[in-house]
C-alpha cells in the first residue's frame, strides 16, 4: 500500500510512521510533505506515483489541508490526523475515511485503516453489495413481521392429559363467563387460555374473523348468512351435530363489524 | 500557573517560562520558529510584568502565521526604554477565519489595571509590533 503524510511537524509524521509500520511494514510512505505548496507540486508531477491512502493533517505550514483539495484532484481517500476537531464537517465534504485527534491512538489509527480496507474492496467488486447487514437489520426492526407463523396448533390440558387441537379442525371460538372455549368441527368444546383479541393476533386473520364481543368464526364453519335485521346479520355455522342448548347462542354479526366482515368475506 | 488578573510578576521569571516554553516548540517546529530574547540581567530584576503576557503573544505569532524552513518565523523580544518589546515577522496565514482579537484585547485591559502607560500594537506588512510597559 502506497501512502502519502501531509504533515508540517516533523515528530509527528515520524510517530505515525513508526505507526504504520507495526501495522503493516509493507506498507510504503512514498514522502512527508510540510505544505499545501508542496503537496500540490509533488501530486501535481507528471510522473506522479500511484497513491492508495493519504493521511492529511489539517493545519499545515502555509494553509489548512483542504486547499489541496481546491488547487489539485486529489481522489484518493484521506484519512485526516489534527488537533483540530472543528474541520470534521469540512472533512465530510472531501473523499475522507476518517477524522483522527492528535495525539493518534494506535488502535484508532488501524480501525481507521481497517474502514478504508473494507471500504476499497465494496466500492471495488464493481456492484453495489447484495446484502448490506445493517440495513437488512434496520428493515427488520422497522417493517412489519414479514413470516408471521400464525398459530396452528392448539395445547390445552385436559385432566392429566394435553390434547393437541389443530387449528384447521377449529370451527369457532365464543367467550362465556369470561371464559373462551374452541369449538371443532367435531362439535368438541374445549378452553383455552387466550383472549379473543390475544387470539386475533395469533390467528390468521384470513381465516378468522371477530364478528361480535363473543364470537371468532372461521370462514369453512360459516354455512349461511341471514340478514336478521337492517344492519345485523345472523350467522348459521356448519357443524356435522346440532348445537348444544349451552352454546346454542345464535352468532351475529354485529353493525360495527359489518363493514368488514363483508370484506372479510370478499377475500 | 493560578494568576490574578491585578498580579504582576517579575520579569525574570515570566523570561524564563518563555524559555521553557521555547523549548517546547522549537521540539514541535524545529528551525521553523524560534524566540530569541534580549533582555539584560539587570533589566529582568527590576521590573514587572503581568502574567502569561508573553506567552500569549508568541502563541499568537504561531496562530496566525506561516512557518517553514524556507520562510522561518521569528519572534523578537527586547527592550526599548521601559517598555517591552515583543516583534515578529509577519506572514500571515490566508485562512477564512479572522482572528477575534480576544487575546490582545485581554493584555491590554490587564495593563489598564497595572499602569497609566498604555500597550501599543503596531503592524505594517512586515511586523508585528507589541509594545507593553515594564512595570
Amino acid at each position: 500500500m502506497n501512502v502519502l503524510i501531509i504533515e508540517d511537524e516533523n515528530l509527528t509524521a515520524k510517530r505515525l510512521e513508526g505507526m504504520l509500520t507495526k501495522y503493516d511494514p509493507a506498507i510504503r510512505v512514498l514522502a512527508q510533505l510540510p505544505s499545501v505548496a508542496d503537496t500540490v507540486a509533488w501530486l501535481s508531477q507528471p510522473d506522479a506515483p500511484a497513491l492508495d491512502l493519504v493521511f492529511m493533517d489539517i493545519h499545515l505550514e502555509d494553509d489548512i489541508g483542504f486547499r489541496i483539495f481546491e488547487q489539485t484532484n486529489l481522489q484518493t481517500p484521506v484519512i485526516f490526523t489534527t488537533a483540530y476537531d472543528e474541520y470534521m464537517v469540512q472533512a465530510f465534504k472531501v473523499n475522507s475515511i476518517d477524522y483522527l485527534l492528535k495525539p493518534i491512538n494506535y488502535t484508532e489509527l488501524v480501525a481507521a485503516i481497517e474502514k478504508f480496507k473494507a471500504l476499497k474492496e465494496q466500492f471495488n467488486s464493481g456492484s453495489t453489495p447484495a446484502r448490506n447487514p445493517d440495513l437488512d437489520t434496520l428493515l427488520q426492526l422497522l417493517g412489519p413481521a414479514r413470516q408471521t407463523a400464525y398459530k396452528d396448533r392448539f395445547m390445552i390440558t385436559v385432566g392429566t392429559k394435553i390434547r393437541s387441537i389443530d387449528t384447521a379442525d377449529i370451527a369457532y371460538f365464543y367467550l362465556e363467563e369470561r371464559i373462551v372455549f374452541l369449538v371443532t368441527q367435531d362439535n368438541l368444546t374445549l378452553p383455552v387460555d387466550y383472549s379473543l383479541d390475544k387470539l386475533a393476533q395469533l390467528l390468521d386473520p384470513r381465516r378468522f374473523f371477530r364478528v361480535s364481543r363473543q364470537f371468532m368464526v372461521s370462514l369453512p364453519a360459516i354455512q349461511t348468512i341471514y340478514q336478521f335485521s337492517a344492519g345485523k346479520l345472523k350467522l348459521d355455522l356448519l357443524l356435522p351435530r346440532p348445537h348444544t342448548e349451552r352454546n346454542a347462542a345464535q352468532v351475529f354479526v354485529s353493525g360495527d363489524r359489518m363493514t368488514d366482515f363483508k370484506e372479510w368475506l370478499g377475500k | 500557573m493560578e494568576q490574578k488578573d491585578n498580579e504582576r510578576v517579575p520579569l525574570k521569571t515570566e523570561l524564563a517560562f518563555i524559555q521553557a516554553y521555547r523549548f517546547l516548540l522549537n521540539i514541535r517546529f524545529g528551525n521553523k520558529f524560534d524566540v530569541v530574547i534580549d533582555v539584560s540581567e539587570a533589566v529582568q530584576q527590576r521590573y514587572s510584568i503581568a502574567p502569561l503576557t508573553l506567552q500569549l503573544l508568541v502563541e499568537n505569532a504561531v496562530k496566525h502565521n506561516r512557518m517553514s524552513a524556507k520562510e522561518p518565523l521569528q519572534v523578537h523580544i527586547f527592550v526599548v526604554g521601559n517598555c517591552l518589546v515583543v516583534q515578529n515577522n509577519r506572514q500571515l496565514r490566508p485562512q477564512s477565519e479572522t482572528s477575534t482579537g480576544v487575546g490582545l484585547q485581554n493584555i491590554i485591559n490587564r495593563y489598564a489595571l497595572l499602569t497609566s502607560s498604555p500597550v501599543h500594537i503596531e503592524e505594517n506588512k512586515e511586523t508585528f509590533v507589541v509594545q507593553i510597559p515594564l512595570i
